[in-house]
């Protein structure tokens, strides 16, 4: 291929395009908080014995887990007002969309974490004369919380990741300021390069600090 | 933002059942507030923002610095991208797209165009190494165009490549890439930013087509079409700015050609 590559310009300009970082982190940690609790809370309807709290968790997850990202962040972001009057900023109308996407997704990372533990420790802890409250204290959350750890990190990431979609409704982030820079100065390849390293080092930092996380477990799973 | 979301929750308890939003006097509140919200996108020379002073350059916004400079209406500047330029306009983000963006019938079905205060060209880019020297030479089986998609330039190589291939793409980057790489013989794009892009880069060559090869467009500002108070002023200032000859001086400070005001001759 014939192409001159210049990295020099992320030089230039990487303080500029390092700056979108900002962007990405109140649009990606605000998301993740929101769907981690959000995800929970699904998780624990998808799992109640009261059938209109499954119907309403699993609708939910069905709905938010196979709409396209962009398509949601469109619909919040442009359609929304039209029908509403309500009009949220480009960074509101990035986390609503990543934390509906996210909670869906780490719902059914929870699910998966609680119904991997035997039903068997449950029966053992309620013959031991535990309450169901401390069933849930001392037995089920714990094991619980580590085992899902390792999937609510992969869906976490998918959020960070996703905040590269926000370009869509120019929420002035890493990849939206590679868009900007490139129109300017017609290196694509070096300046989405720099872009890819900024959101590279990003998720590096967030995965050992969720890694340092796990190694807090006290109770392995059995 | 707490509150926008209990606003929202709320909404989507009822059903999204409200109206749609009544019209607002647009063009009242712009003079009352003293303040037009323009959307702007991304496009080199015309507007773009400086990444070291943060503030927008370029023709399309001295162009409006002056109209706010002659009326005193103060302008807010949106920085969005190109999809989503009509999207917020018919959302209420912004009064008017200020980004010399071209009429087109298509496009004149969605939003109310203003008078054409610019004008350019389609021409292509090609490698150096490449042999074409006319659009005819591009027009030959098992060649490739590329363009971006949704542009009139889209539009004209639909129309004019009849043996070529024409292969759409989301953005400029990925369009020139593809000549680059070889997969595409040439990208079809309009003559200010093809012209730039070949000053810039040595790997690439520029094919400007005759006169009747070639397809003229207007650029135009946008706003809706229930706004036709803000489009009779916008009109206004530009009938008036052609005729002192400003846009000509633009295109003089930008190092742009003359037809970019003059159009065809």
């Amino acid at each position: 291929m014939d192409y001159s590559f210049n990295f020099g310009i992320l030089f230039d300009y990487g303080d500029y395009l390092a700056g979108g970082l900002w962007y990405s982190v109140i649009i990606a940690f605000p998301s993740i908080i929101v769907a981690t609790v959000l995800g929970m809370i699904l998780a624990a309807m998808h799992l109640s014995p009261l059938r209109v709290l499954r119907i309403l968790g699993s609708s939910y997850v069905d709905i938010f887990r196979t709409l396209p990202v962009v398509v949601l962040l469109i619909w919040i972001h442009y359609v929304l007002p039209i029908l509403t009057g309500l009009s949220l900023s480009p960074t509101e109308s990035s986390i609503l969309a990543l934390s509906m996407n996210g909670s869906a997704l780490a719902c059914e990372a929870y699910r998966g974490g609680l119904q991997a533990i035997p039903d068997t420790q449950r029966q053992a802890a309620w013959s031991l004369g535990l309450s169901k409250l401390d069933i849930l204290r001392y037995v089920i959350i714990p094991q619980g919380f580590f085992s899902t750890l390792p999937a609510l990190t992969n869906v976490h990431i998918t959020i960070i990741k996703n905040v590269t979609v926000t370009v869509l409704i120019a929420v002035p982030e890493v990849m939206f300021r590679a868009q900007e820079l490139t129109v300017q100065f017609f290196r694509p390849l070096e300046l989405y390069t720099g872009a890819a390293i900024v959101y590279v080092a990003l998720i590096l930092s967030f995965t050992v600090a969720m890694r340092q996380l796990e190694r807090l477990r006290k109770w392995e799973s059995v | 933002m707490l509150t926008k979301m209990k606003l929202l929750a709320a909404t989507l308890l009822f059903g999204l059942s409200a109206a749609p939003v009544t019209a607002g006097k647009t063009f009242d509140r712009i003079m009352s507030e003293n303040k037009i919200v323009v959307g702007v996108a991304p496009w080199n020379g015309f507007v773009a923002k400086n990444p070291s002073s943060g503030e927008f350059e370029g023709l399309i916004v001295d162009d409006i610095k002056k109209m706010t400079e002659l009326t005193g209406i103060e302008a807010e500047l949106v920085n969005t991208t190109w999809s989503g330029l009509i999207a917020g306009l018919q959302a209420g983000k912004w009064d008017v797209i200020m980004t010399g963006m071209g009429a087109t019938p298509e496009r004149a079905k969605a939003v109310a165009f203003t008078d054409g205060w610019g004008y350019l060209s389609h021409v292509a880019l090609v490698r150096n190494d490449s042999e074409a020297q006319s659009r005819d030479d591009l027009n030959a089986e098992g060649n490739r165009i590329a363009v971006v998609s949704g542009t009139s330039a889209h539009q004209f190589a639909i129309n004019v490549f009849d043996k070529a291939e024409v292969a759409s793409f989301s953005d400029t980057g990925a369009a020139v890439l593809e000549v680059m790489q070889g997969s595409a013989a040439a990208y079809l794009g309009d003559s200010i930013s093809n012209t730039r892009r070949a000053e810039e880069r040595e790997e690439l060559r520029l094919i400007e087509f005759a006169a009747d090869k070639t397809e003229w467009n207007s650029m135009n500002h946008a706003v809706r079409y229930e706004d036709q108070d803000l489009l009779l002023f916008l009109n206004t200032y530009i009938r008036a700015m052609q005729l002192r000859g400003w846009y000509t001086e633009l295109a003089e400070k930008w190092d742009m050609p003359a037809t970019l005001a003059t159009g065809p001759r």
